[in-house]
């Protein structure tokens, strides 16, 4: 009886032969995404550079050969993503799945099994960052300078303000503003109404004032979001402290841990009080800037400020 | 799964509703053969309650039961914003009808759509009603939202925009200011009453007697597939998915369908839109899955062509 006692603890102590078709999985799966993430470096270090120069080149307003080169590249990498997410599915949850029915999980082995499936899905997850890091890499390429458009804007406007005349007398017009769309202005000496047809340089305007006020009160976003964050910062510190104090029997140990929590839920407090407050001065500096750039559009630009606030 | 696949065909992906807990769509299929052999309940047709009670005693009793557990979370000392006091109205309003109505998740969805301006505030396509003193609807230089669709759908279509002025007998400053002055409004509206009902006179494909003979070319092929993407639903969603192919290979869709189909932008958003509303209307869960794997393999079918016309993936020779 003993002997066979002895026996089964032996026989338990030894890995099982199918623990190898596990590990051979495991390092397969290892290398394909260590493969897949260098062709996905190489590829996106190639493809920053040229979006970059082609953003640039691109004479087109709307930048539209800019935008299908873009949205091509975006469609490579999702598609190493998807070949990832795809062979998970299929090299990796299947066997899981498969030695999971078969491995009961009294069974002194089933942590094999489940070991096999968390260093594999972790492994996937680093492989997700990546791509989430090239992704916002590419996504960078399209920030561009708006101030650089913008005085051109101005510049031309400032060469053409005095060159307007008017189609019946003749006589000099001035524009006194940027004019996003056909305006009528009517002359000073005949009164004929002349129709003023911006160039689309100038009508652009109308398409980069919202970014480029953005541009200009980022570091006021940035001020509100760190807010946000710092709101989650302390409730996960307050949290990891009121475990600690679940072992704790010191009783002044658990006075200052108690005076710490205190204070940190006062900050927490404070924060939550305070981002909506940053959040209202980021949006109204952001729509001061952008009436700045196009006062035309400042009824309509108040309203939907009002709006916002709301949400 | 849905809030996020259909969301923002729905009209109802807007930020408050976010916070929203997402939509139930999975169905005993018990229920459902129940439900086709036998009505138990009779529906309002505008509102989809149950005719069984009245409006008000449902909103009565949601409104008991939201206020009760508010009371509770404050007495707990809980912080009970106006977002936490929506969703928990937003809960109860589904357990009541389910309750009341012994319905299952794709009528509750369907009665939350017939409602949404009601009770979210926010328009659902399909759904929306026109009131005449609406002033985001009033007419700007005489142009109403329906002229002013009509228009955007001939120029969207291909139509030269001083052609559809020349028809409408105005001048082109004119469109200048409509084409500034309604999207301004559909950017105002928070109940986006203007956008939704934009998307759905776009669906119907409306025109107005003085654009009747503006039409941009089509060929007769493209006809044809224009009238079977209106009627046949698979065909509809098997083109939508080449045009996302597309896009992930760095075509241009929209000019793609056209090149290959001879359908132009704008009738191929306008039966869209067709679709979506439909969709709304009858909100059936099983069909939308169906209908989105569909469009996914045919897309993936589509990527597999574009690249190989590309010379494949720059992934292709990596294996497991």
């Amino acid at each position: 009886m003993f002997g066979l006692f002895n026996k089964s603890k032996q026989s338990e102590e030894v890995v099982p032969e199918w623990y190898a078709e596990l590990q051979e999985s495991q390092e397969r799966w290892f290398s394909f995404l260590e493969k897949l993430e260098a062709k996905m470096e190489e590829f996106a270090t190639a493809a920053i550079p040229e979006l970059k120069q082609l953003l640039e080149e691109d004479d087109d307003l709307y930048k539209r050969t800019f935008h299908k080169v873009y949205s091509g590249v975006n469609g490579q990498l999702n598609n190493i993503r998807e070949k990832a997410r795809d062979t998970y599915e299929e090299k990796i949850i299947s066997v899981y799945y498969h030695y999971n029915s078969k491995i009961s999980v009294l069974s002194k082995h089933h942590n094999l099994v489940s070991d096999f499936r968390n260093n594999c899905s972790d492994r996937h997850n680093a492989f997700e960052n990546k791509y989430d890091y090239w992704r916002k890499q590419i996504d960078k390429t399209k920030e561009r300078d708006l101030e650089i458009e913008y005085q051109k804007i101005l510049s031309e406007f400032e060469t053409i303000k005095d060159k307007f005349k008017c189609t019946q007398c003749g006589g000099n017009l001035t524009i006194d503003k940027i004019f996003l769309i056909e305006t009528y202005v009517s002359c000073p000496f005949c009164q004929t109404q002349n129709t003023f047809t911006p160039s689309t340089i100038g009508r652009n305007l109308q398409n980069i004032a919202r970014e480029l006020a953005e541009q200009r009160t980022a570091h006021l976003k940035e001020e509100f979001e760190n807010e946000v964050d710092k709101e989650r910062d302390l409730y996960h510190e307050h949290h990891t402290l009121s475990l600690s104090t679940i072992h704790e029997s010191n009783k002044s140990v658990l006075n200052e841990i108690q005076i710490k929590m205190e204070d940190l839920e006062k900050q927490r407090q404070f924060a939550i009080q305070n981002a909506p407050k940053l959040r209202q001065i980021y949006l109204r500096a952001m729509y001061d800037e952008w009436n700045k750039i196009t006062p035309d559009l400042k009824e309509h630009n108040e309203k939907m400020y009002l709006n916002q606030l709301k949400y | 799964m849905f809030k996020k696949l259909f969301g923002s065909l729905t009209g109802d992906n807007k930020q408050e509703n976010q916070n929203y807990e997402q939509a139930q769509t999975s169905n005993d299929n018990y229920e459902n053969d129940y439900d086709n052999e036998y009505q138990e309940v009779e529906y309002d047709p505008e509102t989809l309650h149950g005719t069984h009670y009245s409006v008000e005693d449902f909103d009565a009793e949601v409104a008991r039961r939201a206020e009760a557990w508010i009371e509770d979370e404050r007495a707990s000392g809980e912080n009970v914003e106006e977002k936490d006091i929506q969703n928990i109205y937003f809960n109860y309003r589904r357990e009541v009808y389910t309750e009341w109505n012994n319905c299952d998740s794709d009528q509750m969805i369907r009665f939350e759509h017939a409602n949404s301006l009601k009770y979210t505030g926010i328009q659902t396509s399909g759904f929306v009603k026109v009131d005449d003193n609406n002033p985001f609807l009033e007419p700007v230089h005489g142009v109403d939202l329906r002229t002013y669709t009509a228009m955007c759908l001939k120029i969207s279509a291909g139509v030269d925009y001083l052609e559809v002025c020349k028809a409408m007998g105005f001048e082109p400053i004119v469109w200048e200011e409509l084409n500034t002055i309604w999207p301004q409004r559909m950017g105002e509206d928070t109940s986006f009453t203007v956008t939704t009902l934009f998307g759905q006179y776009y669906a119907e494909n409306v025109t107005v007697p003085q654009l009747e003979n503006l039409n941009a070319e089509i060929s007769a092929e493209g006809q044809a597939n224009l009238d079977r993407i209106k009627t046949d639903r698979y065909f509809y969603e098997e083109l939508a998915g080449a045009r996302q192919a597309a896009y992930e290979y760095g075509i241009d869709g929209a000019q793609w369908i056209l090149d290959n189909f001879g359908i132009n932008l704008a009738d191929f958003q306008s039966v869209a839109m067709q679709w979506m509303t439909e969709q709304n209307q009858n909100w059936n869960s099983a069909d939308i899955i169906a209908f989105s794997d569909y469009q996914q393999e045919k897309q993936k079918e589509y990527a597999a062509k574009f690249a190989a016309e590309q010379g494949g993936n720059i992934a292709d020779d990596v294996n497991f």
